[in-house]
């Protein structure tokens, strides 16, 4: 009888000794996560969205089909503590009726007034948005816009994509812009990719315009003559594999490729991440409401995102480069490293390394480009340089052997002193 | 303004109300010990703490004298760890050096020795009865040799590895029994592991003695590789499954010639020290599932099942369905009180495994990081990633109704 209270000793021991808590990343506030139709109109309840905010999502657009289902939505989701971007046909037929109805519901988000229009449809959508701006101030009005894939550039309606953005940005009242791009087809990379991202964070960078970017969170197949897909006919063409006849497949996301979009896109200082969607095979919750294995993946990454939101949110980018053999179209070789580092190596096919500056800290952040295999990273750095854990934790960078390695799409963060 | 709307999104979304879901609840945690020998010039607050932030709550090292033991005890206690450890006067004077340390509150237990043989058992019953004659609230702790050869066994002195284990444990005063074997090779796991977790499983719950057993933290020559996340955790899931009630890590500080230790020759840490504490951090979320638990089965699925194992061939009443695809998993059921889990390990170390899994509507699931959903909320087929594991709780008794 003894000897048992002894192991019930040592196990009670175990559970009230003294914790140590180690210095964390801090941050005010969360990365906006939002998602596109995550509640469908029929499934409307505070259950759903709790669901919903249990993935990591805090921003749903709700696309319903009359505002008193609108109301309902508003009051589900506050009290999952989730906010709502609206979007029901009362807000196109009378704006004003419908911002004044909902302006004051502690759950909107805003109003979602369109995705990838072309530049025929901006005066009527910045008409539009000015009318619930007479009635709203408070809460902003959302469009999405195309990706740079459309070789043909007929959806744009200008002479080029930046022609298309630029023009979209003079006219559009919008605190941030956003673009969707689905990079994984075919288990790789699509080599547009990462020249849209140098694009934004470019306009962010010079213009202090932020952007919202996307990750695929479903799997869907993107028919080569499908009109109402995103084109990828420059991604057969550049690969000279073009087949008509063939079926293109976003597959079943892993949490490589998760993870590989959302550090990829906040690396290039993202300050919201998007997830499309959660309907369909292959998506977080499948057609009976049930959770798939896709929704514990983007559970665990979103909550890895938001243990490194002191990094992110409002961080402004320094540089971006990138390692490897090859470095993917539109992007800059990495070619300088920040003083306090004296050695970065990739092994592999390659990273993405941005410096992103937020106040007093900066931050190195490497992004393994290689969704299905580890990267092995050499890193050596004076003693002023932190190693940010993935769970937020601080600790000194030299306390780490030079050698590590980084996981498929995995993001390593350095942190050291900003100087002026 | 533009930056007032984005300010105030980004206020209400921190404001906004948290749910709280129900999560499994442990007593305690359950108890990790690594054999960490971290060197005495570096035994100090610092790398203590270091020791427990990678999640080991146990602290194995050995002293060359009682004075070191008593600093490194202190050590111990200031960081909120135990520790099983001795020094050479615990051997030459078991009783004085016991009076000395019985009271630390940073003790756990009193090491005597490393994979011991037959012929070796009478001398340490001997020295484990002088402790205990003064210092009953401490256990002295021997680790086992492995399984390796079950019926091969003269180097260890029995007729078989089963005689083995139940002739220490009667000879020998122990309060919990430990074994170390290393499983995963290079070129895949080793064909004697599960026949020798199902042996010393079976041995111990014959003795009544709680278990431990370890998970490999480092490639100690070229046959065993850089342990991955995924081998983590399928020797201590297989452990936990089997019932498992402490797990060990061998070991912690890079001996010389070794690769890949959580810390290495030179005092850093490696990749390795981050997988590791990773999976610590997965155990305690789910350790309420383990801790006190007994086991009622454990079985395998698949094509092959490993020897020395049974195949799955009932399930317990709430389940309906359960299937695996690929090369399968291990099945236990542990009851605790009015709770018992299902718990589901992927044997497989390089690919996911699906599972198709029914239940009735009393079943729920534990999800990685502790809480309890109902079983229904997710579709019926889901995958366990490499060595990972799922669990399952329903009822102990079958409710009426249902």
């Amino acid at each position: 009888m003894k000897k048992k209270y002894l192991l019930f000793g040592l196990t009670a021991w175990l559970g009230i000794a003294a914790a140590f808590s180690q210095e964390k990343l801090k941050s005010k506030d969360a990365i906006p996560i939002m998602s596109w139709g995550g509640i469908s109109q029929s499934e409307v309840s505070a259950d759903s969205y709790k669901k919903l905010k249990e993935v990591g999502v805090n921003i749903d657009i709700a696309f319903f089909s009359n505002a008193d289902a609108i109301a309902l939505a508003l009051d589900a989701a506050a009290k999952a503590g989730i906010k709502l971007m609206i979007s029901c046909p009362e807000l196109k037929a009378d704006p004003e009726k419908t911002a004044e109805r909902f302006k004051n519901h502690p759950a909107l988000e805003g109003y979602y007034l369109g995705d990838e229009p072309g530049k025929p449809q901006f005066q009527d959508l910045t008409d539009w948005a000015k009318r619930i701006k007479t009635i709203d101030k408070k809460h902003y009005c959302f469009v999405n816009l195309f990706p740079n894939i459309n070789s043909n550039q007929s959806k744009f309606g200008t002479k080029d994509y930046k022609e298309y953005i630029d023009y979209f940005d003079s006219q559009f009242p919008a605190p941030y812009l956003s673009f969707d791009f689905y990079p994984v087809v075919d288990g790789a990379i699509h080599p547009r990719w990462y020249e849209n991202l140098e694009f934004f964070a470019a306009k962010y960078k010079t213009d202090g315009r932020p952007f919202w970017a996307f990750a695929l969170t479903t799997s869907y197949l993107a028919y080569s003559d499908d009109a109402g897909q995103p084109t990828l006919n420059d991604f057969y063409q550049l690969y000279q594999t073009y087949r008509p006849e063939k079926v293109f497949v976003h597959d079943v996301p892993t949490l490589g490729e998760l993870r590989l979009q959302v550090y990829s896109n906040l690396a290039y200082g993202a300050q919201g991440i998007e997830y499309w969607s959660f309907r369909g095979f292959g998506s977080p919750i499948d057609a009976q409401g049930r959770r798939t294995v896709v929704y514990d993946r983007l559970q665990k990454v979103s909550q890895e995102i938001q243990n490194l939101s002191g990094l992110f949110l409002g961080a402004k980018i320094v540089s971006v480069g990138h390692t490897g053999a090859t470095i993917p179209n539109g992007t800059k070789r990495l070619s300088k490293l920040p003083a306090p580092f004296k050695l970065l190596e990739t092994v592999g096919e390659g990273a993405l390394v941005s410096v992103l500056e937020n106040g007093k800290n900066s931050f190195l952040v490497i992004v393994n480009r290689d969704f299905k295999n580890s990267m092995k990273l050499i890193i050596d750095t004076d003693a002023s340089v932190n190693k940010i854990l993935k769970d937020g934790t601080i600790i000194r960078a030299d306390e780490y052997a030079c050698a590590t390695e980084v996981e498929p799409g995995d993001v390593a963060v350095y942190m050291f002193p900003t100087v002026k | 303004m533009k930056k007032i709307a984005l300010m105030s999104l980004l206020t209400m979304i921190v404001c906004a109300r948290v749910m709280a879901q129900e999560k499994v609840v442990s007593d305690s945690p359950l108890p990790i010990m690594a054999w960490a020998n971290i060197p005495i010039e570096e035994t100090n607050i610092s790398r203590f703490k270091e020791l427990k932030e990678m999640g080991i709550n146990v602290n194995l090292s050995n002293y060359p004298n009682a004075q070191a033991m008593q600093q490194a005890l202190d050590l111990a206690q200031q960081v909120g760890i135990r520790m099983v450890t001795s020094c050479p006067e615990l051997k030459t004077a078991p009783e004085k050096a016991v009076t000395q340390f019985m009271n630390h509150p940073a003790l756990a237990g009193y090491f005597l020795r490393d994979e011991p043989v037959r012929k070796d058992f009478a001398e340490l019953g001997d020295w484990a009865r002088k402790i205990e004659a003064v210092d009953s609230n401490h256990f002295c702790f021997v680790n086992l040799i492995s399984s390796v050869h079950t019926t091969k066994t003269e180097a260890l002195g029995t007729a078989t590895y089963a005689e083995y284990v139940n002739t220490f444990s009667r000879e020998v005063p122990s309060q919990l029994l430990s074994f170390d074997f290393y499983p995963v090779l290079s070129d895949g796991i080793h064909e004697r592991w599960y026949e020798g977790l199902e042996i010393f499983s079976t041995e111990a719950k014959k003795m009544g003695k709680p278990f431990w057993a370890f998970a490999l933290a480092y490639a100690y020559n070229e046959l065993h590789p850089i342990p991955t996340v995924a081998a983590l955790r399928l020797q201590m899931y297989s452990n936990l499954a089997y019932g498992a009630q402490g797990l060990e890590y061998w070991a912690y500080w890079m001996p010389e010639s070794y690769r890949s230790a959580p810390i290495g020759i030179n005092g850093k840490r490696t990749i390795v020290y981050d997988r590791i504490k990773a999976v610590n951090k997965e155990i305690q979320d789910i350790a309420g599932v383990f801790v006190g638990s007994k086991v009622v089965s454990v079985h395998h699925t698949g094509t092959i099942i490993p020897r020395g194992t049974t195949r799955l061939s009932t399930l317990p009443w709430a389940i309906k369905v359960f299937e695996t695809e690929g090369q399968g998993a291990v099945v236990s059921v542990l009851e605790k009180k009015e709770n018992t889990f299902f718990v589901v390990v992927n044997r497989d170390l390089q690919k996911s495994m699906t599972i198709v899994i029914s239940g009735d509507a009393s079943l729920q699931r534990v999800l990685k990081d502790g809480s309890i959903v109902n079983a229904d909320v997710y579709d019926h087929s889901t995958e366990i990633e490499p060595g990972d594991i799922a669990v399952y709780l329903f009822p102990t008794k079958k409710q009426t109704g249902i």
